[in-house]
C-alpha cells in the first residue's frame, strides 16, 4: 500500500482521543467492579464492615493499598508515554512500607512472644496471598488493555506497574472481606499478595506489551 | 497534533503528511535495506502513532514524542532482522552525517518555549546563548547596557526552567 492511501485511511478512522489518565481509569474501574463480584460470589464481605471501617486495622490496610495503588497508576500513566523515564517514582513505593514497617515492628515489640507468630501469620496468611492476586486477575487484563492504545518502550518496568496496580486495587477489594487486625500481617501479606501480580506483569510484559 | 486528538481530519493529515517526511529522512539514513524498508518502516510507525496516539501528552513537546516512537520501531525491526553493525571504518563518514531533522524539529519547540518570554528576555537569550555573541556584541545589536543584557537573560533562562517545570509536573498527574 502507499503510504499517502495509508495515510488518508489513517485520517478517516480518526476520532476524538481520550486522555491518558481517563482510559487507564476507566479500564481499572471496569477491572474493579469484576473483582468485587469475584468477591461477593467466593468470599463475602465481612459482616461487621460497617463497625470495622471505624477500626485503625481497616485503615492501614486501605492506607497501604491506596499508597501503593496511586504511585503506580502514576507510574502506569508515565510509563505510558514512549520517551518517559521512570524518574524518582519507584521510591515512592518504599515510603508506605517503610511506613508500615515501622508500626509493624513497634506492634511487635509490644507483644508477648506467643503472640508474635499468630500476629504474623494470623488465621488467613495462606488465603490472602492467594486471593489477592486472583482478584487482580481482572484488573490486570483491564490495565493491560489501556496499555494497547498507549506507546510503553520500557516494557517490563510497564508490566510491573501494571500489575502491581492491578495487585493494589485488589489489596483494597479484599480488605473489605478481611478480618486481621495486626500490622505485620498486612505488612507482610498484602505487600506479598500485590507484589505478586507485579511480578507477573513483569515476566509477561516484554510478550504482552509488545507493538 | 492537539487538533488532531480532538478529531481534526484534516489538520491530521497534513500533520501525518508532514511527519512523513521527517520519517523518510529519519529512517533512509539508518536502514542498511535500501527504500523498501524504510517505507515499510514509516508506514508502520504512522500506524502505531495512530492507534497509540492517547500515549501523547500535550503538555510535552510533541517531536520527541514522535522520535521516540521512530525509534521504539527502529529497534524493533534491527532486532527482527537481526542486523548488526558492520561497516568499515573507513567508510563511518556516511553513517554519521546529514541527519538535521531531529535539531530543526526540536529547535521549532524551543522556539514555542522562547515565545511565552518578554521580547528584550528572548532576544538577550537568543543572541547570547543561541548565535553565541559576547554580551557586549548582543549588548550593542539590541541597543541597551551590557549589564541590562545580563540581567534579561538571568531572568529569561529563570522564567524558561520555570515554564518547563511546570511543564513537566503537569505531565505527572
Amino acid at each position: 500500500m502507499q503510504t499517502t492511501d495509508l495515510i488518508e485511511r489513517l485520517a478517516t478512522d480518526l476520532r476524538p482521543t481520550r486522555s491518558r489518565v481517563r482510559l487507564l481509569g476507566i479500564a481499572t474501574l471496569i477491572g474493579a467492579a469484576v473483582s468485587v463480584g469475584l468477591l461477593l460470589w467466593v468470599l463475602g464481605i465481612r459482616s461487621d464492615l460497617a463497625r470495622a471501617i471505624f477500626t485503625a486495622a481497616f485503615w492501614m490496610k486501605w492506607g497501604l493499598a491506596l499508597a501503593t495503588g496511586v504511585v503506580a497508576f502514576l507510574l502506569c500513566v508515565r510509563l505510558a508515554r514512549p520517551e518517559s523515564k521512570p524518574g524518582s517514582l519507584p521510591l515512592f513505593l518504599l515510603l508506605p512500607l517503610f511506613a508500615f514497617s515501622v508500626a509493624a515492628c513497634l506492634q511487635l515489640m509490644n507483644a508477648t512472644h506467643t503472640e508474635r507468630w499468630g500476629m504474623w501469620l494470623g488465621h488467613s496468611a495462606v488465603q490472602c496471598f492467594w486471593c489477592i492476586p486472583l482478584l487482580a486477575i481482572p484488573l490486570l487484563l483491564g490495565v493491560l488493555w489501556a496499555f494497547r492504545f498507549f506507546a510503553p518502550t520500557r516494557l517490563r518496568l510497564a508490566g510491573f506497574s501494571a500489575g502491581l496496580l492491578a495487585g493494589a486495587v485488589a489489596a483494597v477489594i479484599y480488605a473489605l472481606s478481611c478480618q486481621e487486625t495486626s500490622a505485620a500481617f498486612v505488612v507482610t501479606w498484602y505487600s506479598a499478595g500485590m507484589l505478586f501480580p507485579a511480578l507477573i506483569g513483569l515476566i509477561i510484559g516484554a510478550r504482552v506489551l509488545r507493538w | 497534533m492537539v487538533a488532531s486528538l480532538d478529531g481534526d481530519a484534516a489538520a491530521y493529515r497534513d500533520l501525518l503528511r508532514e511527519l512523513t517526511g521527517y520519517l523518510r529522512a529519519y529512517y533512509r539514513c539508518r536502514v542498511a535495506y535500501g527504500a523498501a524498508d524504510a517505507e515499510d518502516l514509516i508506514q508502520e510507525t504512522l500506524i502505531a502513532i495512530h492507534s497509540r496516539r492517547s500515549s501523547y501528552d500535550r503538555s510535552q513537546p510533541f517531536t520527541a514524542w514522535v522520535y521516540a516512537m521512530a525509534r521504539y520501531k527502529l529497534i524493533d525491526y534491527l532486532r527482527k532482522r537481526r542486523v548488526r553493525a558492520a561497516v568499515p571504518l573507513d567508510e563511518t563518514d556516511d553513517l554519521f552525517a546529514a541527519d538535521e531533522t531531529e535539531h530543526a524539529a526540536a529547535s521549532q519547540d524551543l522556539e514555542q518555549l522562547l515565545a511565552d518570554l518578554p521580547a528584550s528576555q528572548r532576544e538577550a537569550i537568543r543572541l547570547t546563548k543561541i548565535e553565541g555573541l559576547s554580551i557586549d556584541e548582543a549588548a550593542l545589536r539590541t541597543g541597551q547596557s551590557a549589564s541590562a543584557t545580563k540581567v534579561g537573560i538571568h531572568r529569561g533562562l529563570k522564567r524558561l526552567r520555570l515554564l518547563w517545570s511546570r511543564g513537566d509536573s503537569d505531565a505527572n498527574d
